[in-house]
């Protein structure tokens, strides 16, 4: 018996060993700055951290098999969903084994926003184990339904029996109560729909007659009733500039963003906590609506090559087609995604604490769980 | 509008858009022979692929694979009693015993000819309804939307077999499962133990897989036989299947009808229609009626119903833009890239022909698929020879394989296990456990939608027209069924007057005792000793099993 335990011993001591000996770096007997060398005959996963339901999902099966011409050595990609966890399983489990630069994370604003508020149950530090390469925008729009008699954003305020309904009011539907929130016009919330389809059919059958919907939703469907006068368009999220402020939707460039309207109504630019919290969410939501990670500890020529194929593919012909058939807006690299970027890797944290307060007071949402 | 259709069949009748109608069809079937894989994780692997095509042949693609995935999920159901897709549970119900039974080819025969039917009167409907979908679905508010989940939740009653209180009770666990992760009208957490695994709560297939398939599979172990215990029958009978649809075709109807109809209203979830249809199905049929016993019947009304289903989540797709589930949010994203924007565009003259050959493709489609699965049956249908010991340890992999699919995360093991545990001591004390499933379907929407029409409408809700009729049409059912069990519980009485009869059911009786001896053999003797003529029966079963063994 005993010498049969300590057999094992020796074979674990030995597999460990093996092990190790594989997790070496530089074991590879090509140059280690050519980038051609490194990825060349690998496959590159994409971990999505949710399920195959549209949205994100769409976006990077379309823009992954773009990616691989514009990496040298060309490698191919392979789009992998692993839902759970308000995604934070899903990015851990990335994380596990992520050093090897083989394998990148596009999360979405509810990854982002949960690491903000520094959820314990990440198993990685977002403050350092992670570096943005880029990020699809989304920009959103509020309307109301022309039988509000509401005719032009400033009849807001004026407008009786208006209701907004939501999903559960958690972090990603936050950034647009807040703006109710700071332009402080009548408006009834009601939560528990179960879809963005079931508020749009609520909307319909007038249970509904005030929303917000991303860009592309507006786009596919309820522009069409925009025509038609059924909808009158009021104001946008807006997106950030460099210098952190917000500023219109290129998009919807006549329409007026939320601290605009503001200023129009009240006179003045908003400039409490709330509007500080608002930008922070916006950047969150807006710029960085849908990012792309790489782990910090992967090697410096695959990062390299990595921030440089998604800026050589932002310029390319093709991905412009995409952003005219589908996206709407230009990918976010460069300076701007490192500012934006900032918001999740070092956030605010007074924000932070404003914005819990109110989450709880406003809504019994806790936001730091 | 004939002439349109006429001119759309021309669009698909060209070999390029056949062959990748052909591809759908086979995707689609592969997903919903595969148990746990979904039908979201096909479109989503198609999304690179239709990015630039022409829409016709997008759509072949697309629709094909859509028509048919409830169709391939009816081999696992029957075969092995594990859904191959959320939406096809039902079918387990009879058409499971009538495998054991050794009717396999019987029940497979039946559902497919019903599965092509209900997808043809699908189709049919979503030709139809074209221009009056917009009126219906827009009647469905918040306040019909919980009518109708009320409506389904009393289904637990009918669903119980006789023992209402039972009944209930797993329908209340059911409902209770559910509410585990983020609650839906408040960003509270329940029950979630601070494991960020439980946030989005217990995955459907994960119930499914758990209350279904684990009890079965241990059972089969612990019987140590093969699925079918009469094997003469198993590939022989899909001719006779395929009578008994045509035979019970106002079942095929019905089941269309309500698959088509409720599948167009957004809001109400194919699994719950599968149920729905299901349990129209049993209480319409009063002649011997055997359901949950291996009735063909009990196969029929649902497998036409999830057909019939998918022609109706077409409706709110294409009129509104507003996707059913996460299937058809990525079939309307597929539709974008390639230029077609859903709406209520989609019937007028220019998007016309599109909108046809969806319907085309959704009929086409299925009788392909059909045919694909009869040609099939007999070569997969063979699986119930296997004797257990061989076939059980490869099935328990395939459900935990389905089981992991549905987020990869160590988690949905643990959770199928637990739930099959607690479904196993369910079966052994028999209780219904279909209320368990119903319950953990429906809870969710009962929930949110009442929380919805108060906050809106406070209570006036009630008095809404709709809600209303569905208020009588619920008293009237539940006051109907009352009255009619007390003639029949009182007709027993005399019944039992005259034969002396136990009131416990002579046959469930003994059944209920001889799988509680056989699960807790430590009792076995003891059982014995007390009494003789129970030691009598095991040893009769014994010796059966020792005939079944093949050696």
């Amino acid at each position: 018996m005993k010498s049969k335990i300590s057999s094992l011993l020796a074979l674990s001591v030995v597999s460990a060993l093996t092990l190790a000996g594989c997790a070496q770096p530089g074991s590879d007997t090509a140059d280690p700055a050519d980038p051609a060398a490194f990825f060349a005959g690998k496959t590159i996963e994409i971990i999505l951290p949710f399920d195959a339901d549209g949205g994100t999902d769409i976006t990077a099966r379309l823009i992954a098999p773009m990616l691989s011409k514009y990496i040298p050595g060309n490698p191919s990609f392979q789009v992998v969903n692993r839902p759970g966890g308000n995604s934070i399983l899903g990015s851990n489990e990335w994380a596990r084994d992520a050093e090897d630069g083989l394998s990148l994370l596009w999360s979405s604003n509810t990854t982002s926003l949960e690491a903000a508020f520094g959820n314990p149950a990440f198993e990685f530090d977002w403050s350092e184990d992670v570096l943005p390469l880029a990020a699809v925008p989304t920009g959103s729009i509020m309307f109301a339904n022309s039988t509000t008699g509401i005719k032009a954003p400033q009849d807001l305020w004026e407008a009786e029996g208006l209701r907004y309904g939501g999903l559960s009011p958690d972090g990603g539907l936050m950034v647009q109560l807040l703006s109710y929130h700071i332009l402080d016009f009548p408006l009834d919330e009601v939560f528990g729909y179960e879809s963005q389809s079931a508020t749009r059919i609520a909307f319909e059958q007038g249970e509904l007659n005030f929303d917000g919907q991303s860009t592309a939703a507006y786009l596919s469907s309820t522009a069409e009733k925009e025509a038609a006068g059924e909808v009158v368009p009021l104001y946008t999220k807006g997106f950030m500039d460099d210098e952190g402020e917000i500023v219109r939707d290129p998009m919807f460039p006549d329409l007026m963003t939320t601290p605009e309207l503001y200023e129009a109504h009240f006179g003045e630019w908003p400039s409490s906590d709330a509007y500080e919290a608002y930008k922070f969410l916006t950047a969150l939501s807006s710029d960085l609506s849908k990012p792309v990670w790489v782990h910090s500890d992967a090697p410096q020529v695959a990062i390299d090559a990595y921030r440089k194929a998604f800026v050589d593919m932002a310029e390319s012909d093709e991905f412009k087609e995409l952003v005219d058939d589908e996206l709407g807006y230009d990918l976010v690299v460069g300076a701007r995604l490192d500012e934006a970027a900032k918001m999740v890797t070092d956030p605010p944290q007074e924000t932070l604490d404003w914005l819990r307060d109110f989450a709880l007071e406003e809504y019994g949402t806790d936001l730091n769980r | 509008m004939i002439d349109a259709a006429l001119e759309a069949l021309t669009f698909i009748f060209t070999f390029e858009r056949l062959a990748w109608m052909t591809l759908g069809v086979l995707i689609g079937l592969f997903l919903g022979v595969v148990p746990g894989i979904g039908g979201a994780v096909g479109m989503s692997l198609l999304i690179p692929v239709v990015y630039g095509m022409d829409p016709y042949s997008g759509i072949a693609l697309m629709i094909g694979m859509i028509a048919v995935m409830q169709t391939g999920d009816t081999f696992t159901a029957v075969l092995i009693g594990v859904p191959g897709s959320a939406g096809g549970q039902a079918t387990i119900m009879d058409g499971y015993p009538m495998a054991r039974r050794g009717e396999a080819g019987r029940a497979l025969g039946a559902a497919f000819l019903a599965s092509m039917l209900g997808g043809i009167l699908g189709a049919i409907f979503l030709f139809a309804i074209i221009p009056l979908a917009r009126p219906i679905i827009l009647s469905f508010a918040s306040p019909e939307l919980f009518m109708m989940a009320i409506i389904g939740l009393s289904l637990v009653a009918l669903l119980s077999k006789g023992a209402p209180l039972k009944g209930a009770l797993a329908g209340v666990l059911g409902m209770l499962i559910s509410t585990v992760g983020l609650a839906p009208s408040t960003a509270d957490l329940r029950f979630t133990f601070d494991s960020p695994y439980l946030y989005s709560g217990v995955g459907l297939i994960l119930v499914a897989l758990g209350v279904f398939a684990i009890p079965e599979l241990v059972e089969l172990m612990v019987e140590n036989k093969r699925i079918a215990r009469d094997g003469a029958k198993v590939t022989a009978g899909i001719g006779q299947g395929m009578r008994d649809t045509i035979r019970n075709w106002r079942l095929v109807i019905q089941g269309s009808a309500i698959g088509s109809f409720l599948g167009m209203i957004p809001g109400i979830a194919g699994p719950v229609i599968n149920w729905l249809c299901y349990g129209a199905a049993s209480s319409t049929v009063r002649k011997d009626n055997r359901f949950g016993q291996g009735d063909v019947r009990g196969v029929i009304g649902p497998e036409a119903g999830n057909n019939a289903t998918e022609g109706g989540h077409l409706v709110p797709v294409l009129m509104f833009g507003i996707p059913a589930g996460a299937t058809s949010a990525i079939l309307l994203g597929g539709l974008a890239l390639m230029g077609v924007n859903a709406g209520p565009s989609m019937v007028e003259d220019e998007n016309l022909p599109i909108t046809l050959s969806i319907v085309w493709t959704l009929a086409i489609a299925n009788v392909l698929g059909t045919a694909l699965c009869i040609l099939l049956a007999t070569p997969i249908s063979k699986i119930a020879f296997i004797p257990a010991r061989r076939a059980a340890p490869f099935l328990i992999a395939v459900v935990l394989l389905a089981a992991f699919q549905s987020t990869r995360q160590w988690g949905d093991l643990l959770v199928v296990m637990g739930l099959g545990l607690i479904a196993f001591v369910m079966k052994q004390l028999q209780w219904p456990r279909v209320p368990l499933l119903v319950g953990f379907v429906l809870g969710p929407a009962a929930e949110r939608y009442f929380t919805i029409s108060t906050s809106v409408y406070g209570w006036d809700w009630i008095f809404r027209p709709g809600v209303l009729m569905m208020l009588t049409l619920l008293v009237g059912g539940i006051v109907y069924s009352a009255l009619r069990k007390s003639r029949r519980s009182r007709l027993r009485e005399i019944n039992q007057v005259e034969l002396g009869e136990a009131t416990v059911d002579p046959d469930t009786g003994r059944r209920s005792i001889v799988n509680l001896a056989r699960s807790a053999r430590a009792n076995y003797s003891r059982d014995r000793r007390l009494d003789p003529k129970l030691d009598r029966r095991l040893e009769s079963d014994e010796k059966r099993d020792d005939l079944d063994e093949p050696r």
